[in-house]
């Protein structure tokens, strides 16, 4: 049952609040200009100004969400972001909890209101970073990620979660996952992006892995065209050729703090966060690399689709990030 | 100021210079043509394995006095090498993957077209801090089923070493002995459908004459062994890498027959390595440091 392009008459945006939800909106407005999109945040909505788009700011309780889902009838449902341990300030269980419950209303909603299409944001954090990581890593890759750090139990609980209702569920809604490699740009205030551009961070002297980067403009046209090109599955997506951390932070064109990460990493959890400025976990990500396999995505968007490559991702950010 | 103090400051200077020279050259002639080629192969940068051309390039540069000078390495069959990827498959010797590297220099220097051989990689090399960098960025890759079947469809010809740490970390009564060669780099060989260059190297064993394997302590790093040698440094055992025919898969065979029949494939392969090495220990250039060619000969020989 796919999508008509005539068909979409509305279109919910969860997690609006962020850059990449809003550069999405915008496009989804353009791409299904008859369609009335609705976007809904936990937090304060701020940086967009758009006459024909709705924009709500409640919590994301069950009655909240069904109260949304009665009143408009979603045909389309993008779910970009997750509830983040920092910005909860909750204890670990209680934020795995959270999101679990939000995305398993989210899915029973969707169900029971009849949206015909669903398409979620994972991240590439899933498969985790290990030294035995096979170069390209397919959408069939175990996700390892939760076994070395806890912290990512729930990233990991979630896309697991999706993937199996997804197939359950599959004649009657058509969902996607999408793994995306590391999104950076001036919209975008993940942690990778926000590592790039603090001064200090620490960067390893004795491993130099290899990341994509895509751009948010990429990102959010891949997720526009997912509405409406790709049937039911899981996609990574990476935009062609990679580049070591390194020379991204090289071209970021900011000052790094050499560490031996191999020695740092093993006390990393004890290290305040003035001091480490990233998560422990993503220590590891600096250590070994976790390159996406785009192959399933090619088959429905041609690699000429993306705009930018790493580097010129990168480029972009550094021009806009100095602004 | 005396005017020969000043004489004596060049002539330092030249000195150092020539000795710079000499550990990390700006420019190697017998290089320079083949990285040219290279160059229009490999695009700026790493490619998905981290293979950085220009560490590569840096990283052969100071290698190849060690291969002409030091190690004096004469190369063999190359007749036998044409303008296709290959599954190159050698014994391992020597202690330390210096075998590796002076294959990777042969293929490069020797063989027309010059090609980078992709070295598979013990899981845990990749794991040390710096080394498994280096060697990612030198043209290793981690020795995964996966990671090699892509290399091979990249049209990279990869390097293995079928016996495994067993062949490199021998105790000195087994030099030149092959160990059992694994049937996984065959299986491999035959999914992508590619030649196996079967390859001897021989010489490099007396790197170490004298070798005792710290197991303990291997374990204790999380390698399989560490070798402790009286000689610090690997001796200038002359080295002769013998280049055999290749070795077609036959068609009736794929990835998933039988253990049986990969088995006696294997055992061609392996056979005609050691037949190799046998006929190259008869030819090889002894040193001072080298053991009784006719006691090892002795030992191989049925």
């Amino acid at each position: 049952m796919k999508l008509k392009l005539k068909d979409t008459k509305s279109v919910l945006v969860l997690g609006i609040a962020g850059g990449l939800a809003q550069l999405t909106a915008k496009k989804v407005r353009d791409r299904y200009p008859e369609a009335k999109i609705v976007g809904v945040d936990a937090r304060p909505i701020e940086g967009i100004e758009c006459d024909d788009i709705t924009f709500r700011t409640m919590r994301f309780t069950r009655t909240n969400l069904e109260r949304l889902f009665r009143q408009e009838s979603f045909d389309l449902l993008i779910v970009i972001g997750r509830m983040s341990l920092a910005k909860l300030g909750s204890k670990r269980e209680s934020h795995v909890d959270e999101n679990m419950t939000g995305v398993s209303t989210i899915l029973d909603l969707a169900l029971e209101f009849s949206v015909k299409k669903l398409v979620f944001l994972s991240t590439f954090h899933v498969y985790g970073a290990y030294c035995d990581n096979t170069v390209f890593l397919s959408e069939d890759s175990p996700l390892r990620a939760s076994i070395r750090f806890p912290e990512l139990r729930d990233v990991v609980a979630v896309d697991h979660m999706i993937t199996s209702w997804m197939w359950k569920h599959k004649k009657d809604v058509d969902t996607i996952l999408l793994r995306p490699c590391s999104i950076i740009g001036p919209n975008i205030r993940n942690i990778m992006s926000r590592y790039l551009v603090t001064s200090m961070a620490p960067a390893p002297i004795d491993y130099n892995p290899l990341f994509q980067f895509i751009h948010e403009n990429d990102m959010s046209s891949v997720i526009c065209e997912a509405t409406r090109k790709l049937p039911t599955g899981i996609y990574n997506v990476a935009p062609p050729k990679q580049i070591t951390l390194k020379e991204a932070r090289n071209i970021m064109n900011v000052q790094s703090l050499p560490i031996p990460v191999s020695i740092v990493s093993q006390f990393a959890k004890l290290l305040p966060d003035q001091i480490l400025r990233i998560p422990p976990y993503l220590l590891q990500y600096t250590k070994y690399q976790s390159l996406l396999d785009r192959s399933a995505l090619n088959e429905f968007l041609p690699e000429n689709f993306f705009k930018y490559t790493s580097r010129s991702a990168l480029e972009d950010y550094c021009v806009t990030s100095h602004k | 100021m005396r005017p020969s103090f000043l004489l004596e400051i060049v002539a330092l200077k030249l000195m150092i210079k020539k000795l710079v020279n000499i550990v990390s050259p700006e420019t190697v002639p017998e290089l320079d043509r083949a990285y040219e080629y290279l160059e229009s192969r490999y695009p700026p940068g790493e490619d998905p394995w981290g293979l950085n051309l220009k560490v590569h390039r840096r990283f052969l540069y100071r290698c190849h006095t060690l291969y002409r000078d030091y190690f004096k390495v004469r190369v063999f069959g190359k007749e036998n090498v044409e303008d296709r990827p290959y599954m190159i498959t050698a014994n391992h010797t020597g202690q330390v993957a210096l075998d590796g590297m002076l294959v990777d220099i042969a293929f490069l220097k020797e063989i027309n077209p010059p090609r980078v051989v992709r070295p598979m990689l013990e899981r845990f090399m990749p794991k040390i801090p710096f080394v498994g960098t280096w060697c990612a960025e030198s043209g290793g890759v981690l020795g995964d089923r996966e990671n090699c079947r892509k290399l091979l469809k990249w049209g990279e010809s990869v390097l293995v070493f079928p016996e495994g740490v067993r062949g490199i970390n021998k105790p000195m009564d087994k030099f030149y002995e092959l160990q059992d060669f694994t049937r996984g780099f065959y299986r491999l060989a035959a999914s992508a459908r590619i030649q196996i260059l079967p390859t001897a190297v021989v010489g490099a064993e007396e790197f170490f004459p004298l070798v005792v394997q710290a197991k303990f302590l291997g374990k204790y790093l999380g390698i399989p062994s560490i070798p402790l040698s009286p000689s610090l440094i690997p001796l200038p055992s002359p080295v002769d890498i013998h280049i055999g025919q290749p070795h077609e898969i036959p068609e009736d065979i794929h990835e998933n027959s039988p253990d049986e029949v990969i088995d006696e494939q294997v055992a061609l392969i392996e056979q005609q390595v050691k037949d190799m090495i046998i006929s190259g220990l008869k030819t090889r250039r002894e040193f001072w440091g080298s053991r009784d060619t006719n006691e090892i000969l002795g030992r191989l020989e049925p």
